[in-house]
């Protein structure tokens, strides 16, 4: 039998759609399950909750456990992203305090941790 | 009717407070915001960590570093913080506690990012509750008042927090601690008759 894994986008994606539909926080939500809102903002940062974390929140969402159960070696979606950068730029570039060059080397910064993040994400999955 | 938006600093406390008490935090503990970014997942770059080359790790280390002390940047549903380990450590626990008040407060973003001033790329009421969050959650007002009242310096409240001593006179003065130690004080000695 094929390894497998929690779905934490798919859980996080649902989770988030019951939220939205009550127009809630997600601390609002995090009392309502009864767990803690740090362990939704673990999930949301694709960390995997423990089996006593994923059962709460399946229960909550009167949803099959099974359903955001995926084989260990499913490669994740993935999803197109907006280019950090490019949003960023017109916003760097408005600021006084910093000059051209401060502003080039920010760009830099936000890349290579953009590049980082994409990285260990594949490490990880 | 339009009016303009404030925050809503009861709000501000109630929710740090209820952050310190999810790492098992009394007002008087200082708070280590990396093991809150921790427990919220939310990942944390040193500056000095990030595959960069020398020259850009040079100009914020040396040559420019009040121009850059962190950034929350957006992570597919998450986040994570990039911050400029070339500062001091009062001042990046100060950077740290601003950037993950934007977490814990849900703040839509964009991107924050701070200089020696403060937030400079968000909105404005955001920018406000995140000073307030990040306050109450390293120098709660709680803690403020007590110490207020044992008439510690802002020297004295800034090492026990591990923060700057301008971030300790801030919040002793924003939270009106000293005030109300020293209407407290004047109204037992009026009440004793001394």
């Amino acid at each position: 039998m094929a390894k497998t894994r929690i779905d934490t986008v798919g859980l996080y994606a649902a989770l988030d759609a019951e939220r939205t539909a009550r127009e809630w926080s997600w601390r609002r939500l995090a009392k309502e399950i009864g767990t803690s809102p740090s362990l939704l903002s673990r999930l949301g940062n694709e960390q995997r909750p423990d089996a006593d974390g994923f059962a709460t929140l399946v229960r909550w969402l009167q949803m099959p456990a099974e359903t955001f159960m995926i084989d260990a070696d499913t490669t994740p979606e993935s999803q197109a992203e907006p280019d950090l950068v490019t949003q960023l730029a017109p916003l760097l570039r408005a600021r006084q305090d910093l000059d051209d060059k401060d502003v080039a080397y920010l760009e830099e910064v936000i890349r290579a941790t953009v590049k980082h993040m994409h990285a260990t994400r594949e490490e990880m999955a | 009717m339009t009016g303009k938006r404030t925050i809503n600093k009861a709000a501000c406390k109630r929710l740090a407070g209820e952050v310190r008490a999810e790492l098992g935090l009394e007002p008087m503990d200082p708070l280590d915001p990396w093991q809150l970014a921790k427990l919220y997942g939310v990942r944390v770059m040193a500056l000095g960590a990030l595959p960069l080359d020398h020259t850009i790790r040079e100009h914020f280390r040396t040559v420019r570093p009040e121009v850059f002390s962190g950034a929350l940047l957006p992570n597919r549903t998450g986040a994570v913080i990039v911050e400029n380990d070339a500062h001091s450590l009062d001042r990046r626990r100060s950077t740290m506690g601003h950037e993950m008040a934007h977490v814990v407060g849900e703040h839509k973003f964009g991107t924050s990012l701070v200089n020696e001033r403060g937030c400079r790329m968000a909105d404005k009421v955001q920018e406000d509750e995140a000073a307030e969050i990040s306050g109450e959650l390293l120098i709660p007002f709680e803690a403020a008042k007590r110490l207020a009242r044992q008439k510690a310096t802002d020297d004295e409240v800034a090492l026990r927090f591990g923060v700057s001593s301008e971030l300790a006179r801030w919040r002793m003065n924003a939270t009106g601690a000293r005030i109300i130690a020293q209407r407290a004080a004047r109204n037992f000695r009026r009440a004793s008759g001394n």
